[in-house]
């Protein structure tokens, strides 16, 4: 679990991270990666995830419930018809939840 | 998924029968097929899904029928004659809770009938609280229980008297008494609790169905009867003493009582686990049984579903070699069975691929995906979510791979075949099988296959099982053995048997990352069900506890082959260095490739940088890699062909690796984290190829199969079936 915590000149890197994520590469700088880790390790409940059904080229939004057995929390209404639109729309919904704020990119 | 099933073999001989176990939910018929599994990655990007269907009528259209998981683990000891002379009645017992606050029942034994309401029942209540029932009456001590400390439970029922009584003495960590609560009370005389219940222990039998199990260690269980029945009396007659460290590599409980009324355990509880009179200075329940005298049970145990068998079939006499699966279909759902058939004793074939079961089960329905929150950051974007992972979700009952944990945090020691392992068909992907295919294990190792099958090899196929009982005998008539892509859990038995065909003049190719990395065991009677302790150091989901790293099945300490004195180095020139499950990386020739003794494995390869493509990754380094060091027993004759050089910061070096932790441990700084390929000869022509990557064969299948790492893969392959030595 990261405890890292996002300082306002971090808003460049929420760039380099869009930046990186539309050309597919994946070495970011160590202070982005720093952030991804914070997002990413999240061991809350909710955890956000990506629910793809078979033979469909379709992402929903989901959450896991955190406890066994109980279902995955899908979204219909929030899909995407690419992992890059869906990966872009989480980091915007974690910033918000990590700093409170809207990122305007 | 609508149904599922299992086989009762995961490797069979042409001309034996295999038994198809099926349960089925809201669907009336299907139908079975046996297939020949070529490749099994669904990637439009791939070289294609194939399959082929062997002509053989299977029988069919088959009924529908549901089959229950009967998970939990537990004990029994058939009713006998002796249990009538219980009138007055005392036990006692050492209990160490690990799973309360959970609102459920667990029963601590259980000799009791539902119907008629008469017997005895030892049970940790809804709110956590010990009870002793005795027909309709209970008795309980108003002190909670509290997880994961020592508790010696007494109660009793003076017959004449009609006193009920109960007491708890609860340990502290020095094994002291902190606390001591009682209760006693004056019910009915007389009462007559005998009854024709079996006797159950960490569950009960409520009208033929089994529940209440309960989640930790039971040790020492007494049962006295006894015309004065009382705390103080000391002169008590026994009717059962269990001794639990009796026969631990065994599913029987001993009763030390001339009684003998010996038991029986359901779904491997953990064995050979540290018990009440445990001592720090102890880590062998084989030199120390005194001390190992508990059973850890879990209501997430499962290592037999014992479904009834719904069709059977005899495999034909003309099929060769290779893996199968029976696949059960209806009109929207399937579910594929796979297994190998073994060669015959004729076969002429030269290759053996070795099926890696014992990994597959390691991995058996894991969950991954689902509880483990640092799966996102290691695989460096969102989880994917696939409809197996929805069924894994809401049907946990399926059982536990060596990457999760039991619901009390302990650590998962056994997996079984017994059972319908989800991520073990074609078309299924996983989630650490990095950006592309995504396909881990089983899946995986159909890029392998597809390309045997795609250039026209023949080639037979064993599994891990055949490996272990009788490896010796089936490798040496191969030249050439190859592995799958993640070999990662062997025993000592198939090391030695690999050992023994690579020293005499087999040579072996290691087309995988991660392998031989941890020791396991196999029941001694069945290779269905495999054990692994995950102690001391490596990448695992929990730490074991110090006092249980040896291994109930066989009493084989575990862990790492590198902590066993084999480090995968030894076997086959490298061993595991990282992982990371985003993107893979290219490998770059070393001068030494450029030798003329290794010239055969780079003939017609012009480039410098090879496997900068792939579909796991997109390169043929990565996922989780080996390197050569010889620290760790990397032969002295070996020749690093190739070397990946950067990979991502979620590659990270390995615990065991990182004895003193210093910044710079990821993978664009730390210069250890690189995949080798390697070269060495042994003895007698013998030799050894290993490309260190977990990745390789998602990069043999680009391009349909046309490509600069299946062209070396080719070369090697071609070259080691020639039987000339090497310069």
């Amino acid at each position: 679990m990261s405890k890292y915590q996002i300082i306002e000149n971090d808003y460049d890197l929420a760039l380099e991270f869009k930046k990186n994520l539309f050309e597919n590469n994946f070495y970011h700088s160590p202070s982005l990666q720093r952030i991804l880790n914070l997002f990413r390790s999240n061991s809350d409940e909710n955890k956000y995830v990506l629910f793809k059904p078979s033979n469909k080229k379709i992402w929903y939004f989901a959450k896991l419930p955190g406890k066994r057995g109980k279902k995955i929390k899908i979204n219909y209404k929030i899909s995407f018809d690419n992992i890059l639109e869906a990966e872009w729309y989480v980091f915007k919904k974690r910033w918000k939840k990590h700093t409170g704020k809207n990122l305007k990119i | 998924m609508n149904i599922l099933g299992y086989a009762d073999k995961f490797s069979i001989k042409t001309n034996e029968e295999l038994k198809i176990k099926v349960s089925c939910k809201n669907i009336k018929t299907y139908k079975a097929n046996l297939i020949k599994i070529i490749q099994g990655d669904t990637n439009k990007k791939g070289p294609g899904y194939k399959e082929k269907k062997i002509n053989i009528d299977l029988g069919g259209p088959f009924k529908a029928r549901h089959q229950k998981f009967p998970i939990g683990s537990y004990g029994y000891v058939k009713n006998k004659k002796v249990f009538t002379k219980m009138k007055n009645i005392f036990i006692c017992i050492n209990i160490f809770s690990t799973l309360l606050s959970q609102k459920k029942e667990q029963i601590i034994f259980s000799k009791y009938d539902n119907v008629t309401k008469t017997g005895i029942q030892l049970l940790i209540d809804n709110n956590d609280k010990i009870n002793f029932i005795v027909n309709k009456s209970k008795i309980k001590i108003k002190e909670k229980f509290r997880t994961k400390k020592w508790y010696l439970i007494e109660a009793g029922y003076d017959y004449n008297k009609g006193i009920f009584f109960i007491s708890s003495k609860r340990y502290d960590d020095n094994k002291k008494i902190s606390s001591i609560a009682k209760n006693k009370k004056f019910i009915k005389k007389n009462l007559n609790f005998n009854n024709n219940q079996d006797l159950y222990i960490a569950a009960k039998n409520s009208i033929d169905k089994i529940n209440g199990f309960y989640n930790g260690k039971l040790d020492n269980l007494k049962f006295f009867n006894d015309n004065n029945i009382s705390f103080n009396n000391k002169n008590k007659k026994i009717l059962i003493q269990f001794d639990f460290s009796k026969n631990i590599s065994s599913n029987k409980i001993i009763d030390k009582s001339p009684n003998k009324l010996h038991g029986i355990l359901v779904n491997n509880p953990s064995r050979g686990v540290i018990g009440f009179n445990w001592k720090e200075n102890s880590r062998s329940w084989k030199h120390n049984p005194d001390e190992y005298t508990s059973i850890h049970f879990h209501e997430d145990d499962l290592t037999d579903c014992k479904w009834q068998t719904d069709f059977k079939f005899k495999i034909p006499k003309n099929i060769v070699s290779g893996i199968y699966a029976v696949k059960l279909f209806n009109k929207k759902n399937e579910f594929y069975i796979p297994f190998c058939i073994k060669p015959k004793i004729s076969s002429r074939n030269k290759i053996l691929f070795l099926m890696p079961t014992s990994s597959y089960l390691a991995y058996a329905n894991n969950r991954i995906a689902l509880d483990v929150p640092e799966t996102e950051t290691v695989c460096a974007r969102l989880i994917e979510i696939n409809d197996q992972d929805i069924f894994l979700q809401e049907n946990p009952e399926v059982g536990l791979s060596f990457y999760d944990v039991h619901n009390d945090g302990s650590p998962v020691f056994y997996s079984s075949k017994r059972r319908p392992i989800i991520n073990f068909q074609p078309k299924v992907r996983g989630v650490l099988g990095g950006l592309g295919s995504n396909v881990w294990q089983f899946n995986a190792d159909t890029h392998i296959l597809g390309w045997l099958d795609n250039f026209n090899y023949k080639f037979d196929v064993i599994s891990d099982s055949d490996l272990h009982t009788q490896g010796d005998k089936i490798l040496k008539n191969y030249n050439v053995v190859i592995t799958g892509s993640h070999p990662e859990y062997y025993s000592l038995k198939m090391i030695k048997n690999i050992e023994k065909f690579k020293n005499n003049g087999g040579r072996l190719m290691y087309l995988g990352g991660n392998g031989f990395y941890w020791r396991i065991s196999f029941d001694k009677n069945s290779t269905d069900i495999i054990e692994c302790r995950k102690s001391e150091a490596g990448i695992r989901a929990v730490e074991t506890h110090p006092g249980e790293n040896y291994s109930s099945l066989t009493g084989e300490y575990t862990g790492l082959w590198r902590r066993n004195d084999y480090p995968p180095n030894k076997l086959v020139g490298v061993g595991m260095v990282s992982q990371g499950f985003d993107v893979s990386s290219p490998y770059f020739r070393t001068k030494q490739s450029y030798n003329k003794k290794v010239r055969f494995i780079f003939e017609g390869i012009k480039e410098n940088k090879i496997g900068d493509f792939g579909l796991s990754g997109g390169g043929a380094a990565g996922l989780e890699i080996d390197s050569y060091n010889k620290e760790f027993g990397s032969p002295e004759n070996t020749i690093v062909l190739a070397s990946s050089k950067k990979h991502t910061d979620v590659y990270l070096m390995t615990p065991e690796d990182l004895l003193d932790p210093v910044p710079g441990i990821s993978g664009t700084e730390a210069e250890n984290i690189k995949s080798d390929m390697v070269f060495f000869k042994t003895k007698n022509n013998g030799a050894v190829f290993s490309v260190g990557s977990i990745a390789w064969g998602g990069s043999m299948a680009w391009n349909k199969y046309e490509n600069n790492i299946s062209m070396i893969t080719k070369n090697v392959l071609n070259r080691f079936l020639d039987k000339k030595g090497f310069s």
